[in-house]
C-alpha cells in the first residue's frame, strides 16, 4: 500500500476485551506495536515532506539577468 | 549658395550619424534576440529540471514507503512473537479483577472516543477518561 494511503487510514487499535492477565499483556504489546508503526509512518511522512521541499528548493529560479537596463 | 566643401561636410556628418543610428538599432536588435534566446533556454532548462525533480520526488517517496512498510511488518511480527510467548506463561490465564477490568476498559474506550472526536488534536480532550484510567490503575 502506498504511504499516503496508509496514512489516510485509521491507526490500528487493539481490542480492549481483555479478561485475563495474558489478554492485558497482549493488549499492552499491541498498543506498543501500533505506536511504533505510527511513529515509523510519521518519520516517513516527514522524510517525504523533506524530499518535496528539497525538490521545490532546487527548482527555485535565479533572478533573470537583463542585457540592457530598459 | 552653400559652398561645396560645407555641403560635403554636412553630407558626411549626416551619413556618419545615419550609420551610427543604424548600428545602434542593429546592436539593440541583437541584444533583444539574445535575451529571447536566453529566456527560451531558461524555460527549457526549467522544464527539464521540473521533470527531473518530479522523478526524484517519486523515487524518494517510493523508497520511503518501502522502508516504512518493511519496518511496520517487522514490528508486527515481533509483537506477535512477544504475545505468543506471554500467552504460553501459566500466569497468563489469571483472570483480572472485574472492577479493574471494567474501569480500565471504560477508560480506554473513553480515550479512544475523545481521540476520534473532531478537534481532538487541540489538546483539550481526553481529560476525564485519562482521570478514570488513572483511578482504575491506582
Amino acid at each position: 500500500m502506498p504511504l499516503a494511503e496508509s496514512l489516510r487510514g485509521p491507526c490500528p487499535k487493539p481490542s480492549v476485551d481483555f479478561a485475563t492477565l495474558g489478554d492485558l499483556a497482549a493488549f499492552a504489546i499491541k498498543q506498543e506495536a501500533a505506536l511504533s508503526v505510527c511513529e515509523a509512518m510519521k518519520t516517513a511522512l516527514v522524510q517525504t515532506i523533506d524530499v518535496h521541499n528539497a525538490a521545490a528548493a532546487s527548482l527555485a529560479r535565479p533572478p533573470r539577468r537583463k542585457w540592457l537596463p530598459f | 549658395m552653400i559652398p561645396f566643401a560645407t555641403g560635403l561636410r554636412a553630407a558626411l556628418v549626416a551619413g556618419a550619424l545615419t550609420l551610427f543610428l543604424a548600428a545602434a538599432v542593429y546592436v539593440l536588435h541583437l541584444h533583444r534576440r539574445a535575451e529571447r534566446a536566453e529566456a527560451d533556454l531558461a524555460a527549457a532548462r526549467a522544464e527539464v529540471a521540473t521533470e527531473t525533480a518530479q522523478a526524484g520526488v517519486e523515487r524518494g517517496a517510493a523508497a520511503v514507503a518501502d522502508r516504512v512498510q518493511t519496518r511496520a511488518l517487522a514490528i508486527t511480527v515481533r509483537a506477535q512473537e512477544a504475545e505468543h510467548d506471554i500467552r504460553r506463561l501459566p500466569e497468563a490465564d489469571t483472570p483480572l479483577p472485574d472492577a479493574l477490568r471494567d474501569r480500565l476498559r471504560a477508560g480506554l474506550l473513553g480515550l479512544r472516543e475523545r481521540g476520534a472526536a473532531p478537534g481532538a488534536v487541540d489538546g483539550a480532550s481526553g481529560g476525564e477518561p485519562a482521570r478514570a484510567l488513572s483511578e482504575a490503575l491506582r
